[in-house]
């Protein structure tokens, strides 16, 4: 293929499917200036690695590969101390990716989900993409059964933190 | 509120007006800023010091010969080059490291293989290179190879061993440490994404 088709190609495709890179930007970045550093990184990776993907699947799939491996393994920075995350730090998070027509129940959702591990944000993404657990397991590669049994855990987790925020502890 | 409630909001965030201003067709043709690209450059600029040891070197070995040069300029010269065939791996290394298809557990699995495999030969070839090099200076006194390495043949036999274990005893380790301190953090970040997988 030609360079300047493998661009336009390329340039369609994902203007068909930058939300998902919104996406996974506003789960995994903290703040509106690593989510447009995470956003530049996935894309990068995203026309370097399109040159290789060979339709085999779904390119939506392939994109949220890209961009869950690069959020989770290719883009955070080595921090010298852990981050503790307060109240305040993660309703910032989540006012600034809110859709509209959000209400301060779905902000304490938004904010649990900050506090999820990197792997179960996949998870909720997906889910929330409304992708089936087939779909899931051909992109994160854990197995159908253990993926209901997590994403089972993860409500019940979700349920909790924002359980625990509404009674303010 | 449950999760399946955030289902039909979620849909919304794709049209979220922030995001269009990311313009996709510029993006691509911008540096990486991240850490694995920042090693990766390093690793490309030591590749570029490479001709200049060898221009250093040439005018020594145009002048005397291969034959004419001490052991110490082969030792150097080793060392030199070691260093820049390290820089190459690291380099497409970190290349390989970057891709990130596949699936997501695949992928964590190829860059913790990729990284421990790097690290163990890295730090193996080192110290065989300096007991190789040890071995060399020993077999250069005992057979007159160089007369410059004479003032190690005065140190007695037992003690030169002694130096040599210490020698390749402490650069093991310091190589070791360098090596935790260049990857070691990204493998153990690597192995807890894993380990929240199972």
């Amino acid at each position: 293929m030609r360079q300047s088709d493998l661009h336009t190609g390329f340039l369609k495709q994902v203007n068909e499917h930058k939300g998902i890179i919104y996406k996974v930007c506003s789960v995994y970045a903290e703040n509106e200036s690593d989510r447009k550093d995470l956003y530049q990184e996935i894309v990068i990776q995203a026309w370097k690695g399109f040159e290789k993907f060979r339709g085999e699947a779904k390119f939506s799939t392939w994109l949220y590969q890209v961009a869950i491996n690069t959020a989770i393994a290719g883009f955070r920075k080595m921090k010298r101390s852990p981050v503790i995350f307060t109240d305040d730090d993660l309703s910032d998070v989540a006012v600034t990716q809110k859709p509209n027509g959000e209400t301060e129940e779905t902000e304490r959702l938004y904010s649990a989900i900050n506090r999820l591990n990197e792997i179960e944000k996949a998870i909720v993404v997906l889910y929330l993409d409304g992708k089936s657990y087939e779909e899931m397991e051909v992109i994160t590669g854990i197995t159908n059964g253990a993926l209901r049994v997590k994403m089972t855990r993860i409500k019940e987790k979700l349920r909790q933190l924002t359980k625990d925020k509404s009674n303010g502890t | 509120m449950e999760l399946e409630n955030l289902k039909e909001l979620w849909a919304k965030s794709a049209t979220q007006p922030t995001a269009s201003a990311y313009q996709i067709s510029e993006l691509i043709y911008r540096d990486s800023n991240s850490p694995l690209a920042v090693l990766e450059k390093k690793f490309r600029s030591a590749l570029y010091i490479f001709p200049a040891v060898i221009i250093l070197f040439a005018g020594k070995f145009i002048k005397d010969g291969y034959t004419g040069q001490s052991i110490t300029m082969w030792l150097l010269f080793g060392i030199l080059f070691s260093e820049f065939l390290f820089s190459l791996l690291n380099y497409r290394l970190l290349k390989r490291l970057r891709e990130p298809s596949g699936n997501i557990r695949e992928n964590l699995l190829k860059r913790v293989f990729l990284l421990q495999r790097r690290n163990h030969n890295y730090l193996y070839l080192h110290t065989g290179l300096y007991i190789v090099m040890a071995a060399l200076l020993e077999l250069s006194i005992h057979f007159n190879f160089d007369n410059t390495q004479n003032w190690w043949g005065n140190i007695a036999l037992p003690l030169r061993l002694i130096i040599c274990l210490a020698f390749v005893t402490g650069e093991y380790f310091i190589k070791k440490h360098s090596q935790k301190k260049l990857y070691g953090q990204y493998i153990d970040r690597l192995n807890d994404l894993i380990s929240q997988m199972d």
